[in-house]
């Protein structure tokens, strides 16, 4: 009887975990608070971070961020983190919360949260980025066991395109088993229990993160881009860095050969079925109506790099941010393309994540951007 | 690992009320016969079950017969299964590749496409297990009838993945005590062994490995004292992850009401060798013991065959660990310790004598060198033998 009392208790304990914010201040889920350091806060404890950080009662726009390490600001401190800028571009009318995750796809963790609260907050906007050609599915990637968490637990809207689209998609032994894990958490609660119990008093996980420091509660330890040197947006740091990550860069699916042809005159153009699956895959990101209140933004590459590639290689960039902006508009989102948007060298800490300055920069572009999602004729005025 | 995967939570969550709360034994029974092949048909799938069924069938109908012949016949069968799905793409590489490196690759190619990427589940559990029924019904000790006890007793879910490897003459009747009845207590005390048998897998145990797995790749780099501490990390993450195992497939038969032999009892505490083996996967040193070292002679024939006898058995151990040479040196490294160990009073006369004398009055000493003999080994094992030497130098230098 004990047991099982104890047992009951231990779910009930983490029921509660999940409806309540227990990460107070919370800015970003930087490497100590995601999986990156075998740490998995659920859905629901991330609904009741928006919640906290937004009350439906305040008034203001709901501002969810998505998107990967570019918007999660990888390489910047608290004080230097874009998103902060972002909200103090917008002003008190809107509150940023930023879900972004490093290597996350275009709807993982901010894209599942907003679903999880869109009806609930009419006026939330969803912001995420991408790269030209990668638009994975929330259950499709590296942080699909946020989707799933919210799936079973009945976080999101439902959605029949959807549900026939998983009902139709091969299972694996790997996700089988994480859907099962999902689906007994959604009852159990023990997730949930686990991420509270290893934020506010012990981690029960060594990693080679936190190495000495991994078993205490995660929320003794500072975001660690805080104790990291500061980014060098410099050109010999650059130069040092250029063979491996040009290389990175080529294999992005922007320049990737397989998704261009040269057409007869010798001019590149996407395939037909780089194209349609392109499509596809967007069409599957979010339920109608919400990509309506979605911008996505192409966030950009650093031209002292794209300066290393060849002419063609720079032509097929620039088709992909295009033809990437033109599915996305088609499919109802907002589109912020970067490329060409005025970013230098020193807005960059490597090839694609941002420099304090690059930040401030993307902050107002994605500020304007939300200004006229939100209120249109203003910035046209404005203008 | 099987156990703390989500979906044996989820069997074990229906299973066992289930269990509990069926009022006869005979329905008990036939319960955990369908749970014992549901569990090995999800984690083995077809390819893993087909072979298994197989040689369960053979072994029964051979047990049943009670002819010797048949018998041998088929732990022959038995033992030529896993040396070919286990053992054979080794086996190529080592031995044709030694004269031909290109025949040995077209061999392995061609195993590869003939057999599964990885040999039946348990396998190696499988055979053992079946070895000891043949062998015991060639002896006269035994014979099950009933086609029921017989696949409880090849499939039972519990023991099947790390063993301990059972004993018809025990488990039968433990089997049928547990079905009959299940107190309370027994839960309570089984409950209690998962608990502590996955703390110690999970909370200990994984993380040591991650920490190995982190710092050893630069083992002679770093301090002294840092290779001390991941030497002993290295000795206590295996004991810890196969003790741990074990204490969950105690644990989980004893829900079932059924006693499962002991597996480990303290193995660093040994001061000798020998004493050791009495306490480290005691169900396999105790089947080696009984079923190879005997049938070779055992100790009956002078010190010379049961030195070699000795080498034999453990290079055999060490093979049974995994099909790498790293298994077997390890294997021999026991086999020389235990040969230095168990004869060195005989062999040196007076001197023998006095040395043992030495080592009985100093116990902690004696528990010194077993106790770094037995860690020495766990680098034989991990490791490929020129990193393992490296790495115990490094251990006495600066």
């Amino acid at each position: 009887m004990g047991v099982i009392a104890g047992f009951v208790a231990c779910c009930l304990l983490g029921r509660a975990s999940s409806q309540k914010n227990i990460y107070k201040n919370f800015l970003r889920l930087h490497p100590f608070l995601e999986q990156e350091t075998s740490y998995y806060p659920t859905a629901s404890q991330l609904v009741a971070v928006a919640r906290a950080q937004c009350p439906p009662s305040a008034g203001k726009t709901l501002v969810i961020l998505g998107g990967n390490s570019v918007f999660n600001g990888s390489g910047q401190k608290h004080g230097e983190l874009w998103s902060r800028a972002l909200q103090e571009e917008l002003g008190d009318g809107y509150q940023v919360v930023n879900f972004s995750a490093p290597g996350a796809g275009l709807v993982d963790n901010g894209g599942v949260i907003f679903e999880c609260l869109a009806r609930e907050y009419p006026q939330a906007l969803f912001v995420t980025n991408t790269e030209p050609g990668y638009y994975p599915a929330g259950n499709r990637s590296a942080y699909s066991y946020l989707f799933w968490d919210a799936y079973y637990k009945g976080l999101l809207p439902s959605d029949a395109r959807r549900e026939k689209r998983l009902a139709n998609e091969k299972a694996t032994p790997g996700s089988q088993e994480l859907k099962l894990g999902r689906r007994m958490n959604s009852v159990l609660y023990y997730n949930d229990l686990w991420t509270d119990v290893s934020y506010r008093y012990v981690s029960t996980v060594w990693t080679s993160w936190l190495k000495e420091r991994s078993f205490r509660p995660r929320r003794r330890l500072s975001d660690w881009y805080d104790k990291r040197p500061p980014v060098v947006a410099e050109e010999s740091e650059f130069q040092q860095m250029l063979p491996g990550h040009l290389e990175a860069l080529r294999h992005r699916h922007a320049l990737s050969t397989e998704r261009y042809q040269q057409n007869g005159v010798g001019a590149w153009v996407q395939t037909e079925e780089s194209l349609r699956q392109d499509e596809a895959q967007i069409a599957d990101l979010l339920p109608e109506p919400l990509p309506h209140r979605s911008l996505v933004v192409f966030t950009p590459y650093n031209p002292w790099f794209l300066a290393h590639l060849t002419d063609a290689e720079r032509t097929r960039v620039e088709l992909g941010f295009s033809n990437g902006s033109l599915l996305l508009e088609k499919a109802g989102y907002h589109v912020l393309s970067t490329f060409d948007r005025g970013f230098v060298p020193e807005d960059f800490g490597d090839t694609v994540h941002l420099s304090p300055a690059g930040g401030r920069r993307l902050a107002h572009l994605v500020a304007e951007s939300i200004r006229s999602m939100t209120e249109p004729n203003q910035v046209a005025l404005a203008r | 690992m099987i156990f703390t995967s989500y979906w044996f939570f989820a069997f074990a969550a229906i299973l066992f009320p289930l269990y509990w709360l069926l009022p006869w034994g005979r329905a008990r029974l036939g319960l955990l016969l369908v749970g014992c092949a549901i569990f090995h048909g999800h984690f083995a799938g077809a390819a893993g079950v087909i072979p298994i069924v197989v040689l369960a069938v053979a072994t029964y109908l051979a047990g049943r017969s009670g002819r010797s012949s048949w018998c041998i016949a088929t732990i022959t069968l038995c033992v030529a299964s896993l040396g070919i799905y286990k053992y054979s793409p080794f086996f190529v590489g080592s031995a044709v590749g030694l004269f031909d490196p290109q025949l040995a690759a077209r061999c392995a190619l061609w195993i590869r496409q003939v057999l599964p990427t990885t040999p039946p589940l348990a396998i190696s559990f499988f055979t053992f297990e079946f070895v000891h029924y043949l062998y015991d019904v060639r002896k006269g000790r035994m014979r099950i009838t009933s086609p029921v006890d017989f696949a409880l007793f090849t499939i039972f879910f519990p023991s099947l993945v790390a063993g301990p490897i059972k004993r018809c003459g025990d488990f039968l009747p433990a089997l049928h005590r547990g079905v009959a009845a299940v107190a309370t207590a027994d839960v309570a005390i089984g409950l209690s062994r998962v608990a502590i048998g996955f703390a110690k897998k999970v909370l200990i145990s994984d993380n040591l490995a991650a920490v190995i797995n982190y710092y050893a790749p630069h083992f002679t780099q770093h301090s002294l004292g840092t290779r001390w501490l991941l030497f002993a990390a290295i000795a206590f993450r295996i004991l810890l992850d196969f003790s741990g195992y074990s204490d969950i497939a105690i644990g989980l038969a004893r829900m079932f009401g059924i006693t499962l032999p002991e597996n480990f009892r303290w193995p660093y505490l040994a001061s000798s060798l020998q004493e050791f083996w009495q306490r480290w996967h005691i169900s396999l040193s105790t089947w080696i013991r009984d079923y190879i070292y005997i049938p070779l002679g055992g100790s009956r024939h002078g010190v010379g065959r049961k030195i070699a006898n000795g080498f034999i058995v453990f290079a055999l151990c060490g093979l049974w660990h995994g099909a790498a040479w790293n298994f077997i040196v390890w294997g021999v490294f026991h086999g020389a310790g235990l040969a230095i160990c168990g004869n060195y009073r005989l062999l040196l006369g007076g001197a023998g004598a006095q040395i043992g004398a030495f080592f009985d009055r100093f116990q902690p000493l004696s528990w010194a060198l077993t106790t770094g003999y037995v860690w020495l080994g766990w680098l034989l094992f991990f490791y490929p033998l020129p990193q393992a030497y490296k790495m115990a130098v490094s251990l006495l230098s600066r």
